[in-house]
């Protein structure tokens, strides 16, 4: 008679990502690549929907694993990775978002400008001005209420996930939604919230 | 009256109220994924080379650490017979030396806000402050200097700072050797006769040596009753708890503000949090408890929708006896 033993799926799978990320701890090329692979594409959409500016994302995504593999020895898993490596992409940002803004200053050009595109379509030509208003807009908000709403409204999170993300009370992540969407609305130009 | 699109998301609490903004927010989410050209490979060798340099680092750090006891002595002997300049020299600079630049933690950057030459207008006699940042003298004293558009150094007395509302950066107040970052809309007073700041409206925050950010507690009387600003204390000081990493105690001092203080603004916010930190705590129970007396206090809470899904994801338990 056969006796068929039932295998945890999820079992074998936490297995399997606990001793990926004891590789990677340990500086393993190929756990890292593993990792990297895994994580990319959603580190990568993250980066682009708080800064909208496509070519600067490469960079970043670079500087965030670097980053990561760096402080990976002391990551106690007390959280998940991918909102840790969130937390390591917002400060990266903010980084950008800072240097960005001492080059306008310098310059006083705007940064985010459509290249000389005589052959785009116009609906993606608007898109490209909407997208570039709106980041311009955001570039001039306070890290902290850019960081919320960037992580409420564009990256579409919960209150509860936003919190955990950030770091800060779901109260706190509210009241810097708010504050945030009164400010964009000022800069743009927009009747307020009511 | 004015109508207005609410952005589906996945609560009714919208994150976008302004329609127009909305459809900003929704083009930007709906931007194409960035092409990335980045490998593992780049990645692995760039994480190698950092590697390799503060390794380096430390090595000449343990040498300069060396050079510098023997140095010392050298000095001290020598101190003892004749005057020897160079070894003053050398002494100092190994000295210089041992202050260490300790990398920059991932997770803070304010630091790096440094103060950047070219950021002086031109033909001006030294950098000057941003239009709307306030740094009014108090005291006969008082002394400071002003480092950047952003960033003032306060030597001696007593000052009140603030930083605008609209303003786009925080103002840095550089104080005995730490960063006291003030908020926009934020205004402190510093006496630099006292260790501590008084927060008179706003956010501020002190940025520790090691990079750490330290939030202050405010101190301004916000016209409230005392139970109210005592229930704003006790808020407070758990989310000073939890900025520092005491989980534990951030979990006993909410408890405390929702005891004490059932009613108060601050426990409305406060059963939120405190749920949060006993499921990850993995109390499932206290946390589904927090919930359920959130609910039963503010039925109309507008964070309810929020509230009934977290109850959800935590399945049914045990009635709720006590938080």
């Amino acid at each position: 008679m056969s006796v068929t033993i039932p295998i945890d799926v999820s079992r074998v799978r936490e297995a399997d990502a606990r001793a990926l990320l004891a590789a990677a701890q340990r500086g393993e090329a190929a756990a890292q690549a593993a990792l990297f692979d895994t994580h990319k594409h959603r580190v990568a959409r993250q980066i682009q929907r708080m800064i909208g500016d496509g070519p600067s994302v490469d960079d970043l995504v670079q500087e965030v694993f670097i980053a990561a593999f760096s402080a990976l020895p002391g990551f106690r898993g007390d959280a998940q990775l991918e909102t840790w490596l969130y937390t390591i992409a917002a400060n990266k940002v903010r980084n950008w978002w800072d240097a960005r803004r001492r080059r306008e200053a310098r310059e006083a050009t705007a940064a985010v400008q459509p290249k000389d595109s005589p052959t785009t379509p116009e609906e993606t030509f608007e898109m490209s001005e909407h997208l570039s208003r709106l980041y311009q807009a955001l570039g001039k908000l306070p890290d902290k209420f850019r960081e919320a709403f960037t992580a409420r409204a564009i990256e579409n999170m919960s209150l509860q996930e936003a919190s955990d993300v950030l770091g800060v009370p779901i109260s706190t992540v509210s009241y810097r939604t708010r504050r945030a969407e009164q400010m964009l609305c000022d800069i743009l130009g927009l009747e307020g919230p009511s | 009256m004015k109508r207005v699109t609410r952005l589906p998301n996945a609560s009714d609490d919208a994150a976008v109220l302004n329609s127009e903004l909305g459809r900003l927010v929704e083009l930007a989410r709906r931007q194409p994924p960035p092409p990335l050209t980045v490998d593992a490979d780049r990645i692995h060798a760039a994480w190698l080379e950092r590697r390799a340099r503060r390794r380096r680092g430390l090595g000449l750090l343990a040498a300069a650490a060396l050079v510098g006891l023997v140095g010392t002595s050298v000095y001290r002997s020598l101190e003892q017979h004749s005057r020897a300049i160079e070894s003053v020299e050398s002494v100092a600079h190994v000295d210089r030396a041992l202050v260490v630049e300790t990398p920059e933690p991932p997770s803070h950057t304010e630091l790096t806000r440094a103060i950047e030459p070219s950021e002086a207008v031109a033909g001006s006699p030294g950098p000057q402050l941003v239009a709307g940042m306030r740094v009014e003298p108090r005291s006969t004293d008082a002394a400071h200097t002003v480092l950047g558009p952003w960033t003032v150094e306060v030597a001696a007395g007593v000052y009140e700072l603030a930083a605008p509302i609209e303003a786009v950066s925080s103002l840095h107040v550089r104080v005995g050797g730490r960063t006291l970052v003030i908020e926009p809309g934020g205004s402190v007073r510093v006496d630099t006769g006292r260790p501590e700041v008084d927060l008179l409206a706003g956010e501020a925050a002190w940025i520790e040596r090691d990079g750490r950010r330290v939030d202050l507690a405010a101190t301004y009387d916000d016209a409230s009753s005392s139970r109210r600003a005592a229930a704003a204390a006790l808020a407070r000081k758990a989310e000073r708890q939890m900025a520092v990493g005491d989980r534990k105690g951030a979990i006993a001092t909410y408890r405390t503000l929702v005891r004490k203080y059932p009613r108060s603004s601050a426990a409305r916010a406060g059963l939120l949090d405190l749920a949060r930190l006993l499921k990850a705590a993995g109390d499932s129970d206290g946390a589904r408890c927090a919930y359920t007396v959130a609910l039963q206090r503010w039925p109309n809470n507008h964070l309810r929708p929020e509230i009934e899904r977290a109850l959800q994801a935590l399945g049914p338990g045990p009635k709720c006896k006590e938080i």
